[in-house]
């Protein structure tokens, strides 16, 4: 779907690179997660993938297509969408179903066809019963969900998020991320999902974390969040419950390095508990 | 009104446009009281009301009804110039609002007004700068030179210059990675700590607001749902989770365990206190072993 072959990225000449040599493949229908400090590269590496920003050096190849080849920059931003962090900086139409046909009337589509279209979008993302309100009356994660339903009308193969659930609250953040794995499971939309939160990082089948514009880590969220010391000493986190479960094996209890969620924690630490209960009744 | 209160609002509401097509009831009815010395946070989703409620803090916006009380003293339109002194406000994505041409004109943009010697106002600006961790030549600077982590730093500069006697902060680590986080929020506590000031902390997450804070309030739908300790609080899962909310994660995992294990201790809401838990709990087998 998408390949960075030695990508190097700077945005003027006397600094550093942004990007310093990434060579990396996503595949078609993966959905991806991407971490790393702030200044780590990661927007850069979102805007090399839809043409707003074209490598120094090396080339970022999407299904097929240079980015750097000038004609097929609109086929690529078509291809691979973006929903960029602000909601407030991404909505120009008047109503919802406005805003989400923003992008079909501008590639010249039939207006049956758009109606088509983004009413699916819009049922899809959840958003349908809200079609006619003006979308600053909606909230964080509904206009999230609109900027979505805009990219979806136009049949993506990939959608990239860049740090997209940072400004929302709990419900918000779940909203969307609801959606982002449901597009990802029933259309195999490939998913890069750039974010801070750990819980949403979890979800992906694949997690790549950036330090100083290069890759440091690449494996699923298991093999990357058992890497506990490694990843806070990049400046990042691991999910509360596996810094739970780490801290219990440093002080002498034999547990798995790689527990992620709640239900894997209470799995793993059930006979324990039992025994312990029995040892206190017996 | 009681003095020991920093903050204290009495069946505040807040209507946004009244009379207009576009009115809206923001705040219905909300008395909450802070604590002086404390650090109190505000929980509530989207809309709830948080935003609304502390702009009446430092009287940007004036109660359609009810009142608001700062130090025990009731907020009036006489009294609002030296209340933005006491009540220092920093908004969401402050670095957003810096404008001044150095860094170290944007820090003191607050004292103009405030008649200072020349001498008081450097002196304030250098503590204000080294409080928030930054270097000291990193004044003359260009605001444009800095990175998103530093002009939210020189933002709260800005603020602490003031010398307030309360810090109100709108999500100060949002869009900040991890390690950012950690260090906007230590630099807040060491504030509080070396100022002996009362902080007040907006924050959509329930694992930060669990490592700062000794007291909660929560908003819903621009009324007061719970005030209390994070024990108090954090004892209500399902009242939490009804209204869009939710335990940290940890104290969700201690819930689990504790229906397998009744001695599980589901008043934990940091990693720490949960280890430290299991650990007391597992003694006794592996002494066995």
């Amino acid at each position: 779907m998408v390949e960075f072959k030695e990508v190097k990225f700077t945005y003027s000449q006397e600094e550093k690179y942004a990007l310093d040599g990434i060579c990396a493949k996503i595949e078609k229908g993966e959905f991806v997660s991407v971490l790393g400090r702030n200044g780590s590269g990661k927007s850069t590496l979102a805007r090399i993938m839809n043409a707003l920003l074209l490598p120094t050096e090396g080339v970022c190849i999407v299904s097929g297509m240079d980015t750097s080849d000038e004609n097929h920059q609109w086929d690529i931003r078509k291809i691979c969408g973006m929903v960029f962090q602000n909601p407030d900086n991404q909505i120009i139409g008047t109503s919802v179903e406005e805003d989400v046909a923003f992008g079909l009337e501008n590639i010249g589509i039939s207006t049956a066809e758009i109606r088509r279209r983004i009413d699916d979008s819009m049922k899809n993302v959840g958003i349908y019963d809200k079609r006619e309100k003006e979308p600053h009356l909606l909230s964080g994660g509904q206009k999230q969900r609109v900027a979505i339903a805009g990219i979806l009308a136009m049949r993506p193969e990939c959608i990239v998020l860049d740090e997209a659930t940072a400004m929302l609250d709990p419900i918000g953040r779940k909203e969307v991320m609801d959606v982002v794995k449901k597009l990802n499971q029933d259309f195999n939309i490939t998913i890069v999902h750039i974010t801070h939160n750990m819980d949403e990082a979890v979800m992906a089948d694949r997690v790549i974390v950036l330090d100083g514009g290069k890759i440091v880590m690449s494996g699923t969220p298991k093999e990357v969040f058992s890497h506990v010391k490694e990843i806070k000493a990049l400046g990042l986190d691991v999910p509360q419950v596996t810094e739970f479960m780490h801290e219990l094996i440093a002080r002498g209890i034999k547990l798995p390095e790689n527990i992620l969620t709640v239900d894997e924690a209470v799995t793993c630490l059930e006979p324990f508990l039992l025994k312990a209960k029995e040892d206190r009744n017996g | 009104m009681d003095r020991e209160l920093a903050v204290c609002t009495k069946d505040l509401k807040y209507i946004y446009s009244p009379d207009s097509p576009f009115e809206y009831e923001a705040i219905s009815n909300m008395s909450i009281h802070v604590k002086k010395g404390s650090f109190t946070c505000i929980i509530g989703h989207t809309g709830c009301g948080k935003s609304t409620l502390i702009q009446h803090f430092n009287g940007l916006l004036k109660p359609t009804e009810g009142k608001v009380f700062i130090n025990g003293e009731e907020v009036t339109p006489e009294v609002v110039r030296t209340l933005r002194r006491k009540v220092g406000l920093l908004f969401q994505y402050p670095e957003h609002q810096l404008f001044e041409e150095t860094v170290y004109k944007d820090v003191a943009f607050g004292l103009k007004k405030l008649d200072l010697s020349e001498e008081e106002v450097n002196k304030r600006v250098t503590e204000a700068i080294a409080a928030v961790g930054l270097d000291d030549d990193i004044k003359e600077r260009s605001i444009y030179e800095l990175s998103g982590g530093q002009k939210r730093r020189v933002a709260i500069a800005g603020v602490l210059v003031m010398e307030p006697e309360i810090l109100v902060l709108d999500e100060p680590a949002a869009g900040l990675d991890p390690r950012g986080r950690d260090e906007i929020f230590k630099l807040i506590k060491d504030v509080k700590e070396k100022r002996n000031i009362t902080v007040i902390l907006v924050s959509h997450s329930m694992e930060d607001v669990a490592n700062l804070a000794d007291y909660i309030i929560v908003l819903n739908k621009g009324n007061l749902a719970f005030e209390g300790t994070p024990e108090e609080i954090f004892s209500k899962k399902e009242e939490l989770e009804k209204i869009g909310l939710a335990v940290p994660q940890i104290t969700q995992l201690m819930y689990a365990l504790n229906s397998i294990n009744p001695n599980v201790n589901v008043n934990c809401f940091t990693v720490k206190q949960a280890v430290e838990n299991i650990i007391k709990l597992l003694k006794g087998e592996y002494n066995a072993e």
